[in-house]
Formats: structure tokens, sequence, C-alpha cells
């Protein structure tokens, strides 16, 4: 079950999705037909199952093959997950920003870091360590580098 | 049958491997690097276990054929229940195995830790040598507190899936491991409810209907959980009356990538077809007891790790282990 907010700016719809996509998720009815772009941010989808999957595939192909311009930004780690796992998975969309998980040294605490992948690729993937918010700490990519960045080097 | 494990492989870690789930299987271990020396030992011994390397193409096909030659692969010497197949790639890159009468299980070797992993594998290597496992509580250690839930209607299932992902958030594995678990519960539960029930002729009767529909699972439909937690791992199966899985449609299932293949929207189909390739890629120890025409098991375990990292990298493996 997801929640969506809409802004739409001249010809660009901005979309902010909450929650979890599954089986009940018609992007149809929560998003309707855009105007000629489309923005999408995933910042807090923390799952999406197969059936999910399959519906945002659907539609955003749909999207695509009117001719809408489509932008992928605050990809959520599980969202980045899927671009990985699925070679199709953004139907031809841009990805320009997503959330890199780390992991405090010091009190273990889970933390996200927006990235570009402009940044990214300009950095040749390199991900600097940062700051933990809680305790100060350094936290550090956690992940595997060739799997969650992958992507990026398709 | 020989209380021994027949070990095939030429692989220092293998046998290091195999040692250890010998040990915690009461088996002695026979090594032999050679396919030829081995199906003469199965045909001789009839081992209780047979672990083989499967790294390379040309070394399977070999073995295959000496087994072939020397005991039939069809033969009750050869039971695919109890064949173990060993590569260090993940099992797409190993699909010669998928149509192989003697694919059983896979494992993708842990060459950092491979006592760890041995000590984890053996639960599934015992449970191989019985003659039905049941149950989740045989997959975990003598610690584990098992519950048992009955899911009443379809449409519950998101309430099941939520319940355990809060489940292994109180057992402390962290946010993404705790989506990541999430996901593979949410699949198998899907095709409990969904994949499972067959007709008379074996065609499945659900294939088509949306998977938002609500319905009472009760009969032949009934859907048990079980969910446990030993302190490292957490595990959760699911269980159907209908045992109508398909050997080679799971495993195909399961290898399928979609990286580099598009992957294409069926509308015939109200699923997706690609949720068990994501269980088992998500990692962790993915388990299938099929008892044709009666039941299924679909059984995964995950390892609490410190970092999401570690719990990507844990060791993994895949079972279909079928009686008649």
């Amino acid at each position: 079950m997801i929640n969506v907010t809409k802004e739409l700016n001249g010809g660009t719809l901005t979309v902010r999705m909450v929650g979890s996509i599954e089986e009940t998720v018609n992007f149809e009815e929560l998003i309707g037909t855009p105007p000629q772009e489309l923005v999408v941010s995933t910042k807090e989808i923390s799952r999406i199952n197969s059936v999910g999957v399959k519906g945002w595939i659907k539609y955003f192909q749909g999207l695509s093959s009117r001719g809408v311009r489509i932008r992928f930004i605050e990809c959520s780690t599980s969202i980045v997950e899927q671009i990985n796992l699925i070679s199709n998975f953004t139907c031809g969309g841009s990805v320009e920003s997503i959330f890199v998980p780390f992991a405090c040294n010091n009190c273990k605490s889970e933390l996200v870091g927006l990235f570009t992948t402009q940044s990214l690729k300009d950095s040749g993937l390199a991900i600097p360590s940062v700051k933990c918010g809680k305790c100060g700490g350094t936290a550090e990519f956690d992940d595997i580098p060739e799997e969650y960045l992958g992507f990026l080097e398709r | 049958m020989n209380k021994t494990l027949l070990l095939i492989s030429s692989l220092p870690s293998d046998q290091v491997f195999a040692a250890e789930v010998a040990k915690d299987c009461g088996l002695a271990l026979q090594t032999v690097s050679s396919p030829s020396i081995g199906a003469e030992m199965i045909d001789r011994e009839s081992p209780a276990l047979i672990f083989c390397d499967i790294s390379d193409e040309q070394h399977f096909a070999e073995l295959e054929r000496e087994i072939q030659e020397k005991v039939g692969l069809f033969s009750d010497k050869v039971d695919p229940n109890r064949v173990h197949l060993m590569s260090t790639e993940d099992i797409e890159e190993s699909s010669f195995i998928l149509e192989s009468p003697l694919f059983g299980n896979f494992i993708i070797r842990d060459i950092h830790d491979p006592v760890g992993a041995a000590h984890s594998y053996a639960r599934i290597a015992k449970g191989s040598l019985q003659e039905r496992p049941v149950g989740l509580a045989q997959w975990l250690r003598p610690n584990a507190k098992i519950q048992t839930i009955q899911l009443k209607q379809s449409n519950h299932k998101q309430d099941a899936v939520e319940a355990v992902r809060n489940y292994v958030l109180a057992a402390q594995f962290n946010q993404r491991m705790a989506s990541l678990i999430a996901n593979a519960v949410d699949e198998i539960l899907m095709n409990a409810i969904f994949d499972a029930p067959v007709d008379e002729l074996g065609k499945q009767r659900m294939s088509s209907t949306p998977r938002t529909a609500g319905f009472a699972l009760e009969g032949q439909q009934t859907v048990e959980i079980q969910v446990g937690f030993d302190g490292e791992r957490f595990g959760l199966t699911a269980i159907d009356q209908f045992g109508s899985v398909e050997k080679s449609r799971l495993t195909k299932h399961v290898a399928k990538v979609y990286r580099e293949d598009e992957y294409k929207v069926r509308s015939t189909t109200a699923g997706a077809g690609i949720g068990l390739s994501r269980v088992f890629r998500d990692g962790g120890t993915f388990v299938y007891v099929v008892e044709q025409g009666k039941r299924t098991e679909a059984t995964i375990l995950f390892k609490r790790t410190s970092s999401f990292r570690e719990f990507k990298e844990q060791f993994r493996s895949f079972s279909v282990l079928f009686y008649v």
C-alpha cells in the first residue's frame, strides 16, 4: 500500500511515493496520465514485491511509449535493488539520484545518504565515508559495491 | 545405505566443507577427484550423501556419463535428494545442472568460511537423509522457538508479511534485512496461496486470479506458516496441501535473471513470475520439500549479520527435495 502526493508545475508532474508497492497498488489510479514530464521520488518506498514490479513496469512502459519523459529521483535502497536486478525496470527513464546505505562503525546505526548518479560516476563510483548523525562516528558504505552501483556501469 | 559422505572434488575448500558436514551428520568422509572413480564408489558402496564439485560443465557432464554407465542416472543408488552440487558461481551460471536427474541441492561455496557454512548446511544435509523431512524446526538449531499460524483469508497475506517484518526487527535484524526478508515471505506466501492450487489434471487453478482477490483459505487450500528464530538464523516455512510444484519449472524460475534480459509483462497470468528468482538472490537458504500431490513446504532461512553487506554475502543454497 502506498500514498502518493502529486505536484504539478507547468509540464512537469512530480510524485512522491511512501510505503510498500505490492499487488494493491494501481499506478494508473494513483498517478494517472502525466503531462510531458514525470518526476518520481521513491525516497520512502521500503519494499516492492514481484507483482508490484510487474505493475510498475507495465505503467512506466506505457508512459514511456506515449513519449512521457520520466526522471527517477531520490531512489530508495529497495528501488535501487530492483534497478540492478531488472534491466528494464526504469523503462527508459533516467535515474538522477539514489540513496546510498551506510552503517556506523561505532553505534551500528543504519544511515542513508543522497547522491546524484552523476556525482557517483564522476568519482569513479567511489563512495566516501560519512559522519554518523547519531554518535558522530564514521559510517561506511554497507552493501556490495559492484551490485549496488552495478546499474551505473551498464 | 553406507554411512559415508562421498565427495567428488579436488578443491581443498570442498574437503574442509564436506569434512565438517560429514562430522555433523555422523558420516565418514571419502574423497575422490575423478568422476569415474566416484561413479564406481556410488555403485559399490551406495554412500548416504554425495557432494560434487560442478564448477566445470565438462567435469559435470563426465560425472553424469560415468554414473549413467556404471550405476544408471535413475538408479535407487543415486537419489537426487541426497546429491549436493557445489559451485562458486550462482545458479544461472550453472544452468547445465537444472535439467539433470542428479539435481537436488545446489550450494554456492563460501570460500571465506567453509567451516561456518558447513555447520549451517549440515542441517540441510541431515534433512536430505530423512525419509520425509517435515517442518521448520529441523532446519534451525534445537533451541528455536517456532510459531505456527494458519492463514484464514488470501488477503490477510500482507498483514502476515508485516507481522513477520516486525518479528525480524524485534530479533535485531536491521531495516534493510527486514524489508528483504518481508519480500521473500511475500513471494513464498503468494506461491502457496495462488500458484499451488491445481485441478485433477495438475493445471493451475488460479493463474489468472488477481493477486488482490479475497477468498477463504480452507480445506485443501489451507496455508500454514511456521516462523522461528534460533538466535542466529530466522526461518519461515509456508505449507500448502497440494504438492503441485514441478521441479524443472521451479528451478527454471529460480535460475532466471533479468539483469541482462528484459522482463516482459505477461497479461495472461496474474503473477509476475519473478518472485522466486528474487528470493534466492536475496541471500540465505531456500528449501523446497515436496510430497507430490500432497503437500509442499517452502522454507527460507536467513542468518542475522552485523552488516547488510555480510547479510548479502551470507552462505546460500537451494534445495528441492522430492518425495513420491
